[in-house]
């Protein structure tokens, strides 16, 4: 299984900075010249933290773990939230050093209190999971909301689903579907299979079978194989969405090729009673058909 | 690592480690283990090949050496005999992904240390324990035992204890403990956000 998801950086300060003294050199000559300097003052400033936290990042890239974390230590001691951030992974994933998940947990907290969005998301996972560490689903919630709050689709997925179950908070099914709605928008496929979900049972909304497939034909596109069963039978049925045998036994293909046992069922069904050119045109397009990257 | 607590170890993965196997000989195991070290040694030793390049190429060498179907079942334990159809199959495939994540991201940093096998016995009915001595540029060595059987004529490995503790028997109890609050479908629901963990991040 792979993650598609959108990506949730943005473009970082430097390039911001570039675009701008362009502009500015070409209208008024003097006042740019003035603005240059200080901005090239404040770039030398800045280039000695960054040149370290790209030599650890080279270094890191490079499997020279030893390299990257002296370099991201210093800096890190200095508060730089995504050295201590990656410092946090490089304990958590045993990538140079010995794992050693408290070590990982105390570099993220200081991170995570600097609004790193990405440690306060790995808090949530760690307290939920529990390994080298009790499960705390109340930890986990509380730092899964501090993320979800700065727009991490993945966490707002994770809170939405604490909601939907009742862990570490009171069940409640509109704040889950609050928050799954969010990431399904920002584009999380298990979001939008859940949205789906949510929609065919009317779980905290109405039922809505034109949403249900709209969301599980969402996931599908993404490859997801249980997606692909869903919006296969619904297409099939015209369930929600007009009917379409030919889609219909494509996505059914698609999600037997995942794996998915209940699709193959599905698609044996389905095949069987389809005239001959039905079917191979649905394989022809399940052949060509590509998840996105 | 306490001397009881390994062989307890040990016996707790026989029970479920039987059936359906012959019996590896001490020689094909530690050819088997040589051979994947040399293959992991090529792989992690190659210079200029980024890191990510690296970790798909352990990934590799892992799920095609790894009996990946029984370890997760036996990591499931008891709950797997409670499990549906359905939920063994997500289960399986996520502990897979799980599993392969960890441990390419673990090893896939090692600058390819020289791995020596340092001796091989049976263990349980029908498998072997093959131990290496990993070099490391600083440090003690890494003490490793791999499990190893032979299925129709192909070796896989089974388990590996670094420094005397079981990878599936800690994986086992990591577990239970979800299970216990959970039940399998949260396990199952934790094992999928699990994979949505961020890695190391550039500026």
């Amino acid at each position: 299984m792979c993650i598609f998801m959108k990506k949730e950086n943005s473009q970082g300060p430097i390039s911001q900075i570039n675009f701008s003294l362009r502009k500015l050199t070409l209208r008024k000559p003097l006042l740019s010249l003035a603005i240059v300097s200080g901005l090239l003052l404040a770039n030398l400033i800045q280039t000695p933290a960054l040149a370290d936290f790209e030599a650890g990042w080279t270094a890191y890239q490079n499997g020279n773990f030893a390299k990257a974390l002296k370099e991201w230590r210093v800096l890190a001691k200095k508060g730089d939230a995504k050295a201590q951030f990656n410092l946090g992974v490089m304990y958590d994933e045993g990538r140079g050093v010995k794992e050693d998940r408290q070590k990982a947990i105390n570099w993220w907290v200081k991170a995570a209190e600097r609004k790193n969005k990405e440690a306060q998301h790995n808090l949530g996972m760690t307290y939920l999971f529990g390994s080298g560490v009790n499960i705390d689903y109340v930890k986990a919630v509380s730092w899964l909301k501090k993320a979800s709050n700065q727009g991490s689709a993945r966490s707002q997925y994770s809170l939405g689903k604490m909601y939907s179950e009742g862990l570490g908070v009171k069940k409640d099914k509109t704040e889950a579907f609050n928050w799954i709605m969010r990431a399904a928008e920002s584009g999380v496929y298990q979001a939008q299979y859940n949205l789906g979900k949510i929609f065919r049972d009317g779980r905290g909304v109405e039922r809505d079978a034109k949403k249900a497939a709209q969301w599980f034909l969402a996931a599908a596109k993404q490859g997801y194989a249980k997606a692909q069963n869903h919006i296969g039978v619904r297409l099939a049925r015209g369930e929600g969405i007009a009917k379409n045998e030919v889609e219909a036994l494509k996505w059914l293909m698609l999600s037997e090729k995942s794996g998915h046992k209940l699709a193959g069922q599905n698609r044996k069904a389905l095949a069987e009673s389809l005239a001959p050119e039905i079917v191979a045109k649905a394989k022809k397009l399940a052949g060509e058909w590509k998840a996105p990257k | 690592m306490n001397y009881r607590l390994l062989i307890a170890s040990f016996m707790l993965i026989a029970a479920v480690y039987s059936g359906g196997a012959e019996a590896a000989t001490k020689e094909d195991a530690t050819k088997f283990v040589s051979n994947l070290s040399s293959q992991a040694l090529k792989t992690l030793g190659a210079n200029n090949v980024p890191l990510n390049q690296k970790e798909k190429n352990v990934r590799e060498l892992l799920s095609h050496n790894f009996d990946l179907n029984l370890i997760g079942r036996y990591v499931l334990g008891a709950a797997w005999r409670k499990a549906s159809a359905d939920q063994r199959s997500q289960y399986q495939s996520l502990f897979k992904e799980f599993v392969l994540r960890t441990y390419s991201r673990r090893f896939g940093g090692y600058a390819g240390q020289a791995f020596t096998v340092t001796g091989a016995k049976p263990i349980g009915k029908k498998d072997i324990l093959v131990s290496t001595k990993i070099a490391r540029p600083s440090g003690p060595p890494i003490l490793a035992g791999w499990r190893v059987r032979e299925k129709n004529g192909a070796h896989k490995i089974l388990d590996v204890v670094v420094a005397g503790v079981s990878m599936v028997v800690t994986q086992r109890s990591e577990f239970r403990a979800v299970i216990s609050k959970q039940g399998v479908g949260g396990l199952i629901e934790t094992l999928r956000m699990q994979v949505t963990k961020f890695s190391a991040q550039s500026k």
